[in-house]
């Protein structure tokens, strides 16, 4: 059993839903932007309101207690399980089986935020993370939920060479997947090591350039000319 | 170390994504590394319990301080996990003074506080490199995903701090009320020896805590750095896929360049690894000295003249000058004679100071109060005009949107002729019957008939019962029926209306086969209808007339 952070999820109908769940440390960092937005926001009130006298500063109570509270819960059910820091540190909160968040479950985890921060800084919750593979804090456990990483955008891939080669029969599809990772992300490598890579796969492709003819097998697979 | 034998999923991360493969090693092997880290600084918190209780601050940083000496031995460890080649605490110990003392010094001073000091100590300890050579590496490996580090060595420490005051806050939390400590007095007081060293010991227990995870979060950053520089997944994917082709026959082969590829974590293949960031630098500076040369120029004149790359100098207003001449060469401009009236001026002023003094006469005039009341008056008289007129004109509307008016009846002509007949009052004799019956004593039914017929229609007519002509003689029976039905309105049935209906239905039928189909009508139903059509239709007459039978 390798390690992986990334769990998959198998569906009924045979399918794998791969969820990778996010550790505390950039929810500690989406959860610190979050009280920042709200520590602004809550400025912004008090400085609005207190001009109405006492009545004010008692309205601007309440408005900072129903963002306190009802802040996360609010993102996470109206921006599909993003508060406005998760989703700067692209993450997102879900239920245990992947499905959006709903309002039942966020509500419980947020109102668990206490437990959580006790004794202070979300110790309790820290430790707890570690201790399940899921990350999840003790709010998460009761709500069935889990925070995870959203996917990446895909980019448009550029291999920089022209021309097409039909790949080599009876490549696998997790094969053929690492041909084109190998030119997708020949960006990031040096020649030297790519020539080393392309190297190994030369007993398979007897090409004359090996390095341009997986390219070129990348090219034929993503349909570019 | 040959990836093969690695124990991780290789595949690129992302940065945060890798501090949390580093939780999940750190869990893996979360024994032993404490289990060595607490073996080899043990003789440091003795050290630190020695040290006078006045002292105590000394003792908490000297803790804290050396901690990157106590954390090599647990990377030394998670190298090896890492390669399914996990040692055991014995051979991790003997090997501890081989890697402890590489470059200590600069470790434990100017890179003590170092941010990313989790993720530069394996450049160190399993590259080996140093001075510049270390440093290019570093600047290789900092290039992207670095920014965690930082943060992690942050949250390390304030996890250090917090287990620590979480831990004494425990402590404090099982302590009966009765004994009335003053909870300031367990951090601030200096007169409990005791209670000082506890103190000591629970920072040591809140660095064991977070070393492994702080280690191994580092490590796995430093890990995902390289398997994205040096693309081991598809160096462990491209070799599946030659082993699974050619098993047996260039066995040899491979083994070469297993060898070659051995090693991959320690030996430094720094020098081939290096991420080509230079590749993305578009040459987009080749438009530039183009450009420049096309915006050099002096005057218009100079410009349009002299061939274009010569060097001139300029300043802005020659520039505006020349720009100005080009744009007003005939190629750039064209001329337009525009005309149109004006107003003359120079008669207005005399007006305008006939018109000042008439405003000021205005200004100043008080019968506008007056007036003023009157157009107001005047103006709500039209709104409230304007008001009725929407009122009447879309009083339909609004009836049928909130009131329900009966629609004025349409007063009809009742008809004077039915079925081509007159059933005119004066068209008809006095007494119907004995008109009827003269007739059909006269052998001409036809004629009787058609006067009974005539009669009834003109009675029903009278009495309500509204016939139209187009009506059929069927539809004129079906609209008697209804006329005089029970659950019929308000019309006042005659008490013989049940008669009625049943000779007028008689008669229609009999009129209806004598006038279309020419058959002619029994003669006793004759007659008899003809007798019966006072006493029915005319009470009164009818009883007038049994009255003198």
């Amino acid at each position: 059993m390798l390690l992986d952070t990334r769990q998959s999820l198998e569906t009924p109908e045979g399918a794998l839903l791969p969820l990778t769940p996010a550790g505390f440390g950039v929810r500690a960092l989406a959860q610190i932007l979050d009280i920042l937005i709200r520590f602004g926001i809550t400025t912004v009130i008090f400085i609005v309101l207190s001009l109405l006298g006492r009545m004010g500063i008692g309205l601007a109570l309440i408005l900072t207690f129903l963002l306190e509270w009802f802040y996360p819960v609010f993102f996470e059910i109206a921006r599909n399980g993003r508060t406005p820091g998760k989703k700067w540190m692209g993450i997102r909160v879900v239920n245990d089986d992947g499905t959006p968040i709903t309002f039942g479950p966020s509500l419980l985890r947020n109102l668990l935020r206490v437990v959580d921060f006790l004794p202070m800084a979300y110790l309790t919750g820290i430790v707890a993370s570690l201790c399940n593979r899921q990350f999840k804090r003790l709010g998460d456990l009761a709500a069935g939920s889990m925070v995870i990483y959203d996917a990446p955008p895909l980019a448009e891939p550029s291999f920089a060479v022209r021309g097409q080669l039909p790949v080599p029969a009876g490549f696998s599809t997790d094969e053929q997947r690492a041909l084109l990772a190998f030119a997708e992300r020949s960006n990031y490598l040096s020649a030297e090591r790519q020539s080393e890579l392309a190297t190994i796969l030369q007993p398979v492709i007897h090409a004359k350039d090996p390095v341009i003819a997986i390219k070129q097998m990348a090219n034929t697979m993503v349909g570019k000319q | 170390m040959n990836l093969d034998q690695v124990t991780l999923e290789i595949r690129p991360r992302s940065a945060w994504e890798a501090v949390d493969l580093g939780l999940l090693m750190a869990r893996r092997w979360w024994l032993p590394m404490t289990k060595v880290w607490l073996i080899a600084s043990l003789p440091l918190l003795i050290i630190a319990l020695v040290i006078p209780t006045d002292k105590w601050w000394i003792s908490a940083l000297l803790i804290w301080w050396l901690k990157p000496l106590y954390e090599r031995p647990l990377l030394h460890i998670l190298s090896h996990a890492v390669f399914n080649d996990l040692p055991d605490t014995r051979s991790t110990l003997k090997a501890f003074p081989s890697f402890a003392f590489k470059q200590l010094l600069l470790s434990l001073t100017w890179r003590r506080l170092s941010p990313t000091r989790s993720m530069d100590l394996a450049v160190l300890q399993l590259e080996g490199l140093s001075g510049a050579r270390r440093q290019d590496r570093l600047g290789v490996l900092h290039r992207e995903d670095s920014s965690p580090a930082g943060w992690i060595s942050f949250f390390g420490l304030m996890m250090e701090f917090f287990l620590w005051i979480g831990m004494i806050s425990l402590i404090w939390s099982f302590i009966p009320r009765e004994l009335n400590i003053e909870w300031a007095g367990l951090f601030f007081s200096n007169e409990s020896t005791q209670l000082i060293e506890l103190q000591i010991i629970l920072w040591y227990c809140a660095l064991v805590l977070t070393a492994p995870f702080y280690v191994a979060c580092g490590f796995s950053l430093y890990l995902n750095r390289r398997v994205k520089l040096e693309a081991w997944d598809i160096d462990i994917a491209f070799r599946r896929i030659v082993n699974k082709r050619n098993t047996a026959p260039s066995s040899n082969a491979l083994a070469i360049i297993f060898s070659m590829l051995l090693g991959l974590l320690i030996t430094s293949t720094a020098d081939t690894a290096y991420a080509d960031a230079t590749q993305t630098t578009a040459p987009t500076s080749e438009h530039l000295p183009g450009m420049e040369t096309d915006s050099d120029s002096d005057s218009g004149a100079i410009i349009v003249d002299k061939p274009l790359g010569d060097y001139i100098e300029l300043n802005r207003d020659t520039a505006q000058r020349a720009i100005k001449d080009v744009m007003q060469q005939s190629e750039f401009s064209r001329k337009e004679k525009i005309s149109a009236i004006k107003w003359d001026t120079e008669e207005k002023k005399e007006p305008s100071v006939f018109w000042k003094k008439f405003f000021d006469f205005l200004r100043n005039f008080e019968g506008f109060i007056a007036a003023a009341s009157v157009l107001e008056i005047l103006l709500w008289l039209i709104v409230i005009a304007l008001v009725a007129f929407v009122f009447y004109r879309y009083r339909h509307w609004l009836a049928a949107q909130f009131v329900r008016i009966k629609p004025t009846q349409v007063l009809r002509e009742k008809p004077v002729t039915l079925f081509g007949m007159d059933i005119t009052r004066e068209s008809l004799p006095h007494d119907i019957s004995q008109s009827a019956m003269d007739l059909m004593r006269a052998g001409d039914s036809r004629a009787a008939l058609a006067l009974l017929y005539r009669a009834s229609l003109f009675q029903l007519i009278h009495s309500g019962v509204e016939i139209q002509d187009g009506h059929t003689e069927g539809e004129c029976v079906q609209l008697m029926r209804e006329h005089f039905s029970p659950s019929g309105n308000t019309h006042k049935t005659p008490h013989n209306a049940d008669a009625r209906i049943d000779y007028f239905a008689l008669l229609t039928r009999i009129w209806q086969q004598l006038a279309y189909g020419h058959q002619n009508p029994d003669t006793q139903v004759a007659e008899q209808l003809c007798k019966q059509w006072n006493l029915c239709w005319l009470n009164k007459t009818a009883n007038a007339q049994g009255g003198a039978q």
